[in-house]
């Protein structure tokens, strides 16, 4: 029998996934999402064309000047991530390494799932299920020791700088029933002290666009 | 063995929802019905969402038809489910390939696949 704890723990994960679903459902519905903050009324929705456009023009700009950036000596501070695959490797962490744990995880996932999709034993089933849900810790552990690794590299720094100026873009505020952008300018959103809302946009902002 | 716990993903769980499934086989039967506030300029999420539908769509079809290895059990998890949709289509592709070798068999004429 479960105890007082553990019944309120599931309480709570039922509550947080039924308030997870309605947020999915309200996104889905009409591309925008509408959460509270400080007494104040703030949404995300999807970029319009031209936002996008001017999204684009801006990754342009800015792996330009990722590509130009040098330090004292006149070497590249932003490297691709082939180039830094490369420097690491000279430095003896392999990632490449780490690829190849992550296909042959790819393959032996592939593997169980077609033993899981056919067994008819409860114990197998679990057995194959758990070993099929670590394959996948291991992978998603894996990746992230590679998004670590290549974090600063020139592809990664554009889709991070993509994914804030989105935001920046299409993260508004209610002021007197009329939506404005929260920041007029993206510095002013990145020089920013209320990190709150910024992460709370980010975190819808990273649903809506199908990010996470 | 004790069930190891995952979060399942909550567009899914939405997709393979009755109300959902209710609402994609009407618009799919009347076609009036709008799924969404826009009818066009889907996003991501919205494209992602129709797949899903669409996928549990076939499997409620695939139960309801007493297909092998599905239950509902399998439609809940996503663990489950993932491994019937694999094991599905390589039966599918199995199935094409031996339809595509008889012919050749019984025509003499070898069968060409375009990629």
């Amino acid at each position: 029998m479960k105890n007082r704890e553990e019944l309120a723990k599931e309480y709570a994960e039922k509550v947080q996934e039924i308030r997870e679903m309605t947020d999915m459902e309200e996104m889905v519905f009409d591309n925008k999402i509408e959460f509270d903050y400080k007494d104040k009324k703030y949404r995300v929705r999807k970029p319009t064309y031209r936002e996008l456009k001017e999204i684009e023009e801006q990754k342009i700009k800015k792996q330009m000047e990722l590509l130009q950036k040098t330090d004292e000596n006149g070497n590249h501070i932003y490297l691709f991530e082939e180039q830094l695959i490369e420097k690491y490797a000279d430095l003896g962490i392999k990632i490449k390494e780490i690829q190849d744990e992550m296909s042959g995880i790819l393959y032996k996932t592939e593997d169980l799932m077609l033993k899981l999709a056919v067994t008819n034993s409860v114990s197998d089933r679990e057995k194959l299920r758990n070993m099929i849900l670590a394959l996948r810790e291991r992978h998603a552990e894996l990746a992230m020791k590679k998004a670590d690794y290549l974090s600063n590299s020139i592809e990664n720094q554009i889709q991070e700088f993509s994914i804030m100026f989105t935001l920046f873009l299409v993260l508004e505020e209610k002021v007197e029933d009329k939506w404005n952008r929260v920041f007029s300018l993206y510095e002013d959103m990145i020089n920013s002290e209320d990190t709150d809302v910024i992460d709370r946009g980010l975190y819808f902002l990273m649903k809506l666009m199908h990010y996470a | 063995m004790p069930k190891k716990k995952y979060k399942p993903n909550i567009l899914r769980k939405l997709a393979r929802s009755d109300k959902w499934q209710f609402l994609y086989s009407r618009a799919k039967e009347i076609g009036s019905i709008e799924l969404f506030k826009n009818k066009n300029e889907f996003s991501e999420l919205q494209i992602e969402f129709m797949r899903w539908l669409q996928v549990y769509n076939s499997l409620y079809v695939d139960l309801a038809m007493k297909e092998p290895h599905i239950t509902e059990e399998v439609i809940e998890d996503d663990i489950l489910c993932d491994a019937y949709l694999l094991w599905r289509s390589k039966k599918k592709d199995e199935n094409k390939t031996g339809s595509q070798k008889d012919a050749s068999e019984v025509t003499g004429i070898p069968s060409v696949r375009f990629k």
